[in-house]
């Protein structure tokens, strides 16, 4: 007896993003402000200030916007911090971004 | 990585640090946000292991020049994959053949699956008024579009009747809400949703709500629970693979659907759960909520209330009091107690109900404030202070009533968030602590929409 055969379908559903591309990036980093964002974890208060440090040697005029700032971007009043990101990051002039830390 | 996308998207240029095991979780995130190969600095390890010197010489030998580079890198944007329509035949073959094409192509959970085909999938929609073509909503982290049409076909996969479908869309409805946070269902802890369900559905389609109720073995228990997994891993995207969003560090299988056993619930004049979630008597409620792990099975004996709630204090309690610094946190924790019909008729008899029991839990199972620390530290919560949380007013004052560390505060969030559900063996005197993952997967609850002659087509079905 032949087995027979299925017809399938596709279980998965269509993507519903929509591309978009990064922003320009700068060419140098010197003389920009860069804001920091943070999830408050994973030593980012190790990292944030010591990596701050490095850059600053590279790039002298080189500003920084601490992720104190900002607040947690992923802790009890997550959703509101980054509502508020577009915002504030006009209002204290940040030209670049600096988010972590993942862990 | 939201943070970044977020600021990308509103004209600011940015890069990411994440740990090397992280890097295929943002991209995947990144992607469904928009953006092909985002920009990240990888830090090399893992942070919460590295000494703060390793850090130190970390960030100096390594992520400084990522962070630099990262930042000068432009990136093409990359246009969507072709993928098929809802009803193109994807594949025809036999049912081995079936298997191993949709194992390979990551659509199947590893288990053998029911081969969806249009006219199995056709006897789901008849269980719906809506249309096939219906978007319920699309959901992170991969953002898929939800619709009525695939979750007949991962139903069809899980080995779901076609009369199970009413509930599926409740489910689906109930994960896609904002609220539930399907986006973390990928985090570290590695969390599984569980639905609890209500109802007279509960015996209409022969839910097991008694001995073994949450072991495979009863149809519908087993594979809507099934679904559900499957259904995330299709259509949120969370597969566990390198580059894919589920980061479970060990995980855990999937739940079966929990039904309350709502014959004793009248008996002894308590609410049912749906009803503890604004719900009216009688109605077909699910609700879904994360579940991170399970206290031990717990036997407390005797005819009085408090030597089973103080028995609860303790082994459920203390189980919960490791979580405790993640929901102060993030200020949400909803964990579940299931006990046996047994306990429930002592406590009730004492005319204690289910809120009773949720005040006395939470008055009385207590934490350490030093041990909180300690955990939320090596969690990687390196900021989390309780002093400086109850100072910036995020956190009430019983937190930091002194700087002992052995003081001793609430294990649990609120009282009314503690949910009690009557199922298991009537014949035994256990119960078991579901503890609840914060605000990933938060409670939600939907009503089940029956269709029209639901009874009718029911007893046809079923003959």
């Amino acid at each position: 007896m032949q087995e027979p055969n299925y017809k399938v379908v596709w279980p998965l559903g269509k993507l519903a993003y929509e591309p978009m591309t990064l922003q320009p990036r700068p060419a140098s980093l010197n003389g920009l402000t860069i804001c920091e964002l943070s999830d408050y974890g994973f030593k980012a208060e190790i990292i944030f200030p010591f990596l701050r440090e490095l850059l600053k040697q590279r790039y002298p005029d080189i500003k920084f916007v601490e992720y104190s700032a900002f607040g947690n971007t992923h802790g009890t009043h997550e959703d509101e911090v980054i509502a508020k990101l577009p915002e504030k990051l006009k209002e204290y002039g940040c030209n670049a971004v600096i988010s972590g830390v993942g862990g | 990585m939201r943070a970044s996308v977020v600021a990308e998207k509103a004209g600011f240029p940015s890069v990411s640090i994440a740990s090397s095991g992280f890097l295929g979780q943002a991209q995947a995130v990144g992607q469904a946000l928009g953006i092909q190969n985002v920009s990240v600095a990888e830090y090399p390890g893992v942070v919460a292991t590295d000494s703060d010197e390793d850090v130190k010489r970390k960030v100096t030998e390594i992520v400084v020049n990522n962070v630099i580079e990262a930042m000068a890198r432009q990136v093409k944007q990359v246009p969507k994959p072709k993928e098929p329509q809802r009803t193109d035949i994807v594949f025809e073959g036999t049912l081995d053949e079936v298997q191993e094409f949709f194992y390979r192509r990551l659509w199947s959970d590893g288990l053998p699956i029911i081969p969806p085909t249009i006219e199995r999938v056709e006897k789901f929609l008849k269980f719906t008024n809506r249309p096939a073509d219906q978007i319920i909503s699309n959901l992170l982290p991969e953002k898929r579009d939800a619709t009525v049409w695939n979750i007949a076909v991962n139903g069809v996969m899980a080995g779901c009747r076609p009369e199970y479908m009413p509930i599926l869309l409740a489910v689906v409805e109930a994960i896609a809400d904002p609220e539930f946070r399907i986006q973390d269902a990928g985090s570290t802890p590695g969390w599984e949703p569980l639905i609890i369900l209500n109802g007279p559905i509960i015996k209409e389609l022969n839910f097991n709500y008694e001995t073994g109720v949450m072991r495979v073995g009863r149809q519908p228990n087993t594979s809507i629970g099934r679904f559900l997994r499957l259904y995330m891993r299709n259509i949120a995207g969370l597969r566990i693979l390198p580059m894919s969003s589920d980061k479970a560090t060990i995980g855990d299988t999937f739940n079966l659907v929990l039904a309350e056993n709502e014959d004793v619930v009248a008996e002894l004049g308590w609410e049912p759960f749906s009803v503890s979630r604004g719900f009216k008597k009688g109605e077909n409620v699910v609700t879904v909520q994360s579940v991170v792990y399970t206290s031990p099975p717990i036997a407390s004996g005797g005819d009085k209330a408090r030597e089973h709630l103080n028995t609860w204090v303790e082994v459920i309690g203390s189980t919960a009091s490791h979580w405790t610094h993640m929901a102060i946190n993030w200020w949400k924790y909803y964990p579940v107690i299931v006990t046996s019909p047994s306990i429930a008729r002592v406590i009730a008899k004492e005319g204690l109900t289910k809120k009773d029991i949720g005040q006395y839990l939470y008055d009385n199972a207590k934490v350490s404030a030093g041990s909180t620390e300690r955990l939320a530290l090596q969690g990687g919560f390196t900021w989390f202070n309780l002093k400086r949380m109850v100072e910036e007013k995020q956190i009430p004052t019983i937190y930091h009533e002194s700087s002992d560390p052995d003081r001793m505060i609430p294990v649990f969030i609120k009282p009314e968030w503690i949910g009690v559900v009557v199922s298991g063996d009537p014949g035994r005197n256990r119960s078991r602590g579901y503890i609840q993952n914060h605000e990933q997967g938060a409670p939600v609850s939907r009503k089940i929409e029956l269709p029209d002659n639901w009874k009718q087509m029911l007893s046809s079905n079923l003959k």
